[in-house]
């Protein structure tokens, strides 16, 4: 797994499409400036991620349909997690965020649950 | 005009049997053909348990469809499915776009990868992708 290693480091030097370097950005401090590691100005009991997890994994669409993936985005009350939890990036939070309106759409994921 | 791709996932009354859940699939196929598509695959989930009330059911069948044709294709689609009546819940997607977009950054990524490394690429883990 040593490519997730030069991920972390690497950052831009991809020849990824622009949108793919501004991605992991969103953990640009991945390799331990832990800057913004904590959300806001408020303390949180999460830490976020260092990486996005679809970067990470590079998923490129994220499937309404897969609610196993989808699902771990969305807690109990059926709301859907800010990017900080996760952190994940601006580009797959919005696919996500898609995602799963989409399901929910279709009843594979509630709106609101008790 | 180019072929766009197409998902229609629609849900059937779970108080259908097999056979009629089959029956209206087959309708449903029927629909994009006489529309001018085309269809490239059924996918029948069966029952599953909504995540919410629907209709007054709890659980439905679902039933995923991929079809190809032009643009004016699915309205047409989708206005039947609205008056079709087993089908409860529906939801078309367009994909075309998006599995191009996805195919390009992998082959993208396949290529930068090589070159860092000398080596083709390991397989990277996917997501319950899009299929073709």
């Amino acid at each position: 797994m040593s490519s997730f290693g030069n991920f972390g480091g690497g950052g831009g030097g991809f020849g990824r499409p622009g949108g793919g370097g501004r991605g992991a950005g969103g953990g640009a401090g991945a390799k331990g400036a832990g800057a913004g590691k904590e959300g806001g100005g408020k303390r949180y009991f999460f830490r976020r991620r260092k990486v996005c997890k679809f970067c990470a994994d590079k998923i490129d669409y994220v499937d309404y349909k897969d609610v196993k993936l989808i699902s771990q985005f969305v807690p109990e009350r059926g709301k859907i997690l800010p990017r900080r939890m996760f952190g994940t990036c601006a580009e797959h939070q919005r696919k996500l965020t898609e995602a799963i309106k989409r399901a929910r759409h279709i009843a594979l994921l509630p709106y609101a649950a008790e | 005009m180019s072929q766009r791709i197409y998902e229609i996932l629609f849900i059937a009354d779970p108080g259908l049997g097999e056979p009629e859940v089959d029956a209206l699939a087959a309708q449903v196929q029927g629909f994009v053909e006489q529309a001018g598509g085309s269809v490239q695959k059924v996918e029948k989930w069966g029952k599953k348990r909504l995540a919410y009330v629907v209709r007054r059911h709890n659980e439905g069948s679902y039933v995923l469809l991929v079809a190809e044709g032009a643009g004016g294709v699915i309205k047409e689609v989708e206005r039947r499915l609205k008056v079709t009546d087993g089908i409860i819940r529906f939801l078309t997607v367009r994909v075309d776009e998006a599995q191009r977009k996805a195919e390009r950054r992998k082959a993208q990524r396949a290529l930068a990868e090589e070159k860092r490394r000398g080596r083709p690429a390991v397989a990277p883990r996917e997501a319950e992708g899009v299929q073709q």
